[in-house]
């Protein structure tokens, strides 16, 4: 009994073993714009607050406010890795725009891929960790008003 | 058979029942957005930041108060360095956060109850005022965790809560310095209090 018990926890392990392997994160880079064109992301990251990727030209900032940073996960469980990283790509950008309501910004600037706390600034692609069953995204970002 | 279904059908009601128990809290906000104070903070040469308390003979969970109180401090402690270091001109801010209601399961009651456990819920105000005691802003911040999502987070979702009314109380702060624009207590209309 005891046996057939050990040997059927061993078949288990060797079984899990791929997934555990295959758990680690790929970074990836995809395009910021495919992301705002999927998911109606446009349409619910306009409320007045701008976004800037990087070194992007912004208006003139009157204020800095403060800088703060976003990190989300998505289930990423039978998605595409595109499908599983645009997600999760508009729930980053979502918190980032709750935040700059909270902190009465009118505009996220330097807006950089963060994670895990590797800096990846770019004005057209952002990273996402890609893993077997989540994917990730994070931000840091700067919180402004522009001059009017 | 019969029976056992309904008895079945009678336990799955008790279950559901109670799940739902759990599911709401009673904490509720006044409103979902705090006014303008009555000016902007930048009038002030100094301001001093006091500590999270629970508001006088609330007795709450002391390792949840510390956790507001340090994310509270953590979001603010650049930026007041930076205020405080312009020359003083006589007039000084207070600032007094308070946790008036905090209903925060974790630990063992978490993992081990999960849903059953119920709903955590936080409500704080955070008291505004010049050294003479005159108020200048009144604002409250409210959160919550679900009974589900926290149960189902082991709570992750409990301590995110208190993360995120920290955080809120001090992105107040930190909005209404060079300009008095309010902001939002973090209330929805369930989480509004029926006047």
């Amino acid at each position: 009994m005891m046996k057939k018990l050990s040997s059927a926890l061993a078949l288990l392990a060797l079984a899990a073993a791929p997934l555990y392997a295959s758990a680690a994160d790929t970074m990836v880079k995809l395009p910021i714009a495919g992301a705002m064109g999927a998911n109606n992301a446009q349409q619910r990251l306009d409320v007045g607050v701008k976004f800037y990727f990087a070194d992007q030209p912004t208006p003139k900032v009157q204020t800095k406010i403060t800088s703060d940073r976003t990190s989300l996960r998505t289930n990423g469980f039978g998605k595409s890795t595109e499908k599983a990283c645009n997600w999760v790509f508009l729930s980053a950008m979502l918190s980032l725009q709750k935040r700059a309501q909270e902190l009465g910004a009118d505009g996220v600037v330097n807006i950089v891929s963060n994670f895990n706390d590797k800096e990846m600034a770019s004005q057209t692609e952002f990273e996402c960790a890609d893993g077997s069953i989540m994917a990730g995204v994070a931000f840091k970002a700067d919180f402004v008003r522009f001059a009017k | 058979m019969n029976k056992n279904i309904r008895n079945a059908v009678l336990a799955a009601a008790m279950g559901g029942a109670l799940l739902m128990t759990g599911c709401a809290t009673k904490i509720k906000a006044s409103s979902a957005q705090n006014p303008p104070p009555k000016e902007a903070f930048a009038g002030y040469g100094r301001i001093e930041v006091k500590p999270v308390v629970f508001k006088t003979g609330y007795v709450g969970d002391a390792s949840g108060l510390a956790k507001i109180d340090e994310n509270f401090r953590a979001d603010l402690a650049a930026p007041l360095a930076e205020w405080n270091q312009r020359p003083a001109n006589g007039r000084t801010l207070v600032i007094e956060p308070v946790v008036d209601e905090l209903s925060f399961k974790h630990g063992a009651k978490r993992v081990l109850l999960g849903p059953l456990a119920g709903s955590s819920g936080v409500l704080m105000h955070v008291s505004i005022h010049d050294a003479n005691g005159n108020v200048i802003a009144n604002p409250e911040f409210f959160q919550r965790a679900g009974a589900m999502g926290a149960g189902f987070t082991f709570g992750v979702h409990d301590n995110m809560m208190l993360t995120r009314v920290g955080k809120m109380a001090a992105g107040y702060v930190m909005a209404n310095y060079d300009k008095a624009v309010g902001g939002p207590t973090g209330a929805d209309d369930q989480a509004t209090a029926q006047k």
